[in-house]
């Protein structure tokens, strides 16, 4: 038998997921195959489906804030953020100065915890498992941190509209500014072990790209974005609270590719060990709560919030009737958004390069989903 | 900060009117608008939706950017919103479609933006919108032959849809499994 240079292997469509280890959560990806080249994917979501804005049509504005925590579970102080500025906003509430410094620090903490998160699950992605363990023993000191302020490790329900719900607890300021000088170091080795390793690194460059037009068109935002050369990062686009104060960078990464991504992420929780810095440097004293009424009733009217979550624009439409339940509740969630540009980036890609593609979007199913 | 405060609680719910600029640019197409809490808001009909999205798109400093897409159930008529932004900046504009519940179709904007595909799907599943010329409006996060648009306020939730019917093995499991085991095999005192 000879060999025929036009041949064509046989094409073959293969489920990944619902259940599979790699896709963060419940995704099904419908992959067309030719031999390992992927010829198109298909992301088919709604596995993890809870009807979030349905349920706030039902419940008062007060009830309804601990869903904000579980629908992206990582970052569940971002989402507070947003729904309690859009319900703060509605209300011509503005909360204390204090409140303001300790929610942003209380952001920027889970940022670093939520890409700690992302960057040890990429490592597993790729088959480096020993930085999933490093990662996640830092994260830990984040959780208890969080744990000391508000009772809870994951979904903390400690903002409230019009302020939080305890000041910080006596020695949370030392043990965060002691996990902050030691954190840039840990940082450091990490780099060393998974960012400058020769076989993830072979996993990562060149791989996944996704172009800045397409990524305009598709409304990725996020490090996803900033991994493609766009500096947009709504902490400086559209400033809130104390952040106009604050001295921080945007990184941003020309290349576009898995590692671009991923040097994104990385030196973005520098940049927030920075901001932290500078919020226990000029935390003021005071107040943290203004006085709201017990009955939540904003005057007729909407809000559209953003803010920028560690996985992107998190954006809160909310519609008041006047009632004390919200008439209508919309979250713009960045998971969402980034997912769906995902079967762009995987165009002439090896079924292994997906994994490695899924996790530089760092998307949460939940927040997906909703 | 008490004046600028002030200021934010008349305006969220006081709309002021739209700026001379997007009057100029927009009036002629809108059926109505207002400024709410610095944002402007463009009303449109269907027919018009697609000639203002190409308006906004093509200034020199264009509404380049879609970055959401929803709907709003307001009982006689459903609402699409479409979230604008000029380029990556902190300007933003909402653009508004009213639709009449018996016969909601809206134009789809996937010609303009790929981020439209999935949303206007979660609308049309959501809210029972067709968006006309969308290349594959399936159900998005529905199970495929769910009956019913769930965010529609007059929504209920019915039981004799076979997607939401209960489990026979939770409401009935003697029925499924033939029957409790008996009490030796239970080795219960």
């Amino acid at each position: 038998m000879t060999w025929d240079p036009t041949c064509v292997t046989e094409e073959l469509v293969v489920n990944m997921g619902p259940q599979h280890p790699s896709t963060h959560g419940v995704l099904r990806l419908i992959l067309r195959l030719d031999g390992e080249r992927v010829l198109e994917v298909r992301p088919d979501i709604g596995f993890l489906h809870s009807s979030l804005e349905k349920i706030a049509e039902r419940l008062d504005y007060r009830q309804y804030l601990p869903y904000t925590d579980r629908y992206d579970y990582l970052c569940a102080m971002a989402n507070e953020l947003a729904y309690v500025r859009a319900v703060e906003s509605l209300l011509g509430v503005e909360p204390t100065p204090r409140c303001q410094w300790i929610r942003v620090m209380m952001a920027e903490m889970n940022r670093i915890a939520s890409h700690l998160v992302y960057y040890g699950a990429l490592g597993m992605d790729t088959g480096a498992t020993t930085v999933f363990l490093y990662c996640f023993r830092e994260r830990e000191r984040i959780l208890q941190l969080f744990e000391d302020a508000s009772g809870q490790r994951l979904l903390y329900h400690y903002f409230r509209i019009g302020g939080l719900r305890n000041d910080l607890p006596p020695g949370f300021c030392e043990g965060l500014r002691s996990f902050l000088d030691e954190f840039p170091r840990r940082v450091a080795e990490y780099d060393a072990l998974l960012t400058r390793n020769r076989i993830f690194r072979s996993r990562t460059e060149g791989v996944g790209y996704l172009s800045p037009e397409a990524a305009l068109s598709y409304g990725v935002t996020g490090p996803t974005l900033r991994g493609s050369g766009v500096s947009y990062d709504l902490r400086r686009a559209a400033p809130y609270y104390v952040y106009p104060e604050l001295e921080f960078d945007v990184p941003t990464r020309p290349e576009g590719d898995v590692m671009a991504r991923h040097l994104v992420r990385q030196e973005e929780m520098l940049q927030s060990v920075h901001l932290l810095h500078q919020c226990l440097d000029r935390l003021p004293p005071g107040e943290i709560n203004v006085k709201v009424p017990r009955k939540l009733k904003p005057d007729p009217g909407e809000i559209y919030v953003r803010i920028e979550s560690p996985r992107g624009e998190l954006g809160v439409y909310l519609i008041s009737d006047g009632s004390e339940k919200p008439y209508r509740l919309h979250w713009r969630a960045p998971s969402f958004h980034n997912l769906q540009a995902y079967p762009e980036m995987c165009q002439g890609a090896y079924v292994a390069d997906l994994v490695a593609i899924l996790g530089s979007l760092d998307i949460i199913l939940g927040d997906v989903d909703r | 900060m008490s004046e600028g405060q002030e200021q934010q609680i008349a305006s969220v719910s006081s709309p002021e009117p739209l700026s001379a600029e997007l009057q100029e640019i927009a009036g002629d197409l809108t059926t109505g608008g207002c400024v709410r809490a610095g944002r402007p808001e463009l009303l449109t009909t269907p027919e018009n939706l697609l000639p203002l999205l190409n308006r906004l798109h093509e200034l020199p400093e264009p509404y380049s950017r879609l970055t959401d897409l929803c709907g709003v159930d307001w009982g006689d008529r459903v609402q699409v919103v479409y979230a604008l932004c000029r380029g990556y900046g902190a300007e933003m504009v909402l653009v508004k479609v009213d639709l009449p519940r018996a016969q909601a179709e809206v134009p789809t904007v996937t010609g303009l933006w790929q981020l439209a595909f999935w949303p206007e799907r979660e609308v049309a599943e959501m809210f029972g919108v067709t968006f006309v010329g969308h290349p594959n409006c399936e159900h998005l996060l529905l199970p495929e032959g769910f009956v019913g648009y769930p965010l529609l306020k007059d929504y209920e939730y019915d039981r004799s849809n076979p997607l939401l019917s209960p489990d026979p093995l939770r409401e009935d499991p003697d029925a499924v499994l033939g029957g409790p085991p008996s009490e030796d095999e239970t080795g219960a005192s």
